[in-house]
């Protein structure tokens, strides 16, 4: 029945949302019943003291669903190239770790550091919400993972520039034997 | 069965199988979660109840109404068809989202039964969730055929679909929308009021599909923000815990392969208007 009342609603608009979620909340019937009941409902918004369904309902915050006259934001193709990222680095790691050349070295850091960017991203978008941190703190966390992205991208450039080089990094950290191996 | 043990020692061979082991009943406790909206604060609490299971009827549901008739009658909850089918039941027992009324009773007499309302969902009286979200997320995919022409009305034919085109939708029509996959995922916990969860993705899908309708580019489009599937990190809590055996996993990676765009529809087998314009024709 509840489903019902909402069918008859003209698509959501969140002022008449919570008005239908009172009515809702109060359980009218579509009948004569309608009558009877919408007294109640007076009643009810004046005291909110006995009735927290209300209340629960009140503070429901749900975002409208969009009408199709706004614009929409595409991520399906985004969602496609993390994809291809994600593929292309299972084949591309072992090949670049087996031959160390500043070409692969220079597509690794690309690609990790997307892989990674995109993977706090979601972390980010997902837990740190708005609902629970206001309103300033979820731009803070988007922040952070561009600078924690740009500033991996930018210390594996030096990596390969400056120094050694990833592939080789990576080699020479195996190299590394303990006291007790040599001898 | 006490007169029974009178005549023990009058025929000497009459053994009493009134012993002690079946007179005793096996008594299962039910920790059921608590809350009143006329006492808002008062915390909601797990009261216990004793049922004797050897007196009850083997689904949780019959243990939670035999509570209900016997102990306490506040203790509300939602129920319909006790064969599940209606997905009024749906709760969590014992840390699974499924349906009450099909759900056998652990026979295991030294544990309690954990009963819960469907986990984070906003909760009316003791086990019943305020699903109204979910609600309001299932009309905004708009379940129902939709077609460029709507026939004539008092003029309409059947629309043909092929047997081929008909098995794809099987394991997405038999959905009750009982929210136990949805309440199950945790993606629609922490953004269940713009990620649309996988019961609604489930059928929005089932629409998609459908070769009768001819409105999937208007439906692909409206899914294809960052929170209304892209949420879904294929956890697949849902497909685990449904208790129709569906698998709502499955649908959503098939909705994210036709937004790609790598992946399209393909077109009806049979041309759904073929009879109208049979009839058109003659």
């Amino acid at each position: 029945m509840a489903f019902s009342m909402f069918l008859r609603t003209s698509g959501c608009q969140s002022r008449m949302f919570t008005q239908q979620a009172m009515r809702l909340a109060t359980q009218p019937a579509i009948t004569q019943r309608m009558i009877s009941s919408s007294l109640p409902i007076r009643n009810i918004m004046k005291d909110t003291k006995t009735t927290p369904i209300l209340n629960a309902i009140r503070s429901f915050r749900t975002s409208c669903v969009r009408r199709s006259a706004e614009k929409v934001e595409d991520h399906s193709r985004l969602w496609v190239i993390e994809r291809v990222v994600s593929a292309a680095l299972v084949p591309l790691i072992p090949l670049a770790l087996m031959m160390p050349n500043k070409l692969f070295d220079s597509l690794l850091a690309i690609l990790i550091t997307a892989h990674s960017f995109w993977g706090l991203e979601a972390i980010a978008v997902d837990y740190v919400r708005a609902s629970i941190f206001g309103p300033i703190l979820p731009k803070i966390a988007i922040g952070l993972v561009y600078l924690i992205s740009i500033a991996t991208l930018g210390g594996l450039f030096y990596i390969i520039s400056h120094d050694v080089g990833i592939a080789n990094g990576i080699r020479q950290f195996w190299a590394i034997r303990s006291d007790a191996q040599k001898s | 069965m006490p007169l029974l043990r009178l005549t023990t020692g009058t025929f000497g061979q009459l053994r009493t199988f009134a012993t002690s082991a079946s007179l005793a009943k096996r008594v299962k406790t039910f920790a059921v979660y608590r809350w009143n909206p006329d006492e808002p604060d008062k915390k909601p609490y797990t009261q216990n109840f004793e049922v004797d299971l050897d007196d009850c009827a083997p689904m949780v549901l019959d243990a939670l109404l035999k509570i209900k008739n016997e102990v306490d009658p506040t203790l509300t909850f939602r129920r319909s068809c006790r064969e599940g089918v209606c997905g009024s039941c749906a709760m969590n027992i014992d840390g699974v989202n499924t349906l009450a009324c099909i759900s056998h009773i652990d026979q295991n007499i030294s544990k309690p039964t954990k009963i819960y309302p469907l986990p984070h969902m906003y909760v009316v009286k003791d086990l019943v969730p305020d699903l109204t979200n979910f609600y309001r997320q299932y009309q905004s995919i708009e379940p129902w055929l939709q077609r460029e022409n709507e026939a004539v009305k008092g003029k309409e034919t059947q629309l043909l679909q092929d047997v081929e085109d008909r098995v794809k939708l099987d394991g997405l029509y038999e959905c009750v929308l009982c929210a136990c996959c949805s309440t199950s995922c945790p993606s629609y916990w922490w953004n269940g009021d713009k990620y649309l969860g996988p019961a609604v993705l489930m059928q929005a899908y089932r629409w998609i599909i459908d070769s009768r309708d001819e409105a999937t580019e208007k439906r692909l489009s409206k899914l294809k923000d960052t929170y209304s599937v892209y949420r879904c990190h294929t956890i697949m809590n849902c497909t685990r815990t449904c208790p129709k055996g569906l698998n709502p996993g499955r649908a959503i990676a098939q909705i994210k392969t036709l937004l790609s765009g790598i992946v399209k529809k393909q077109p009806p087998i049979m041309d759904p208007a073929g009879l109208q314009k049979q009839t058109a024709s003659n």
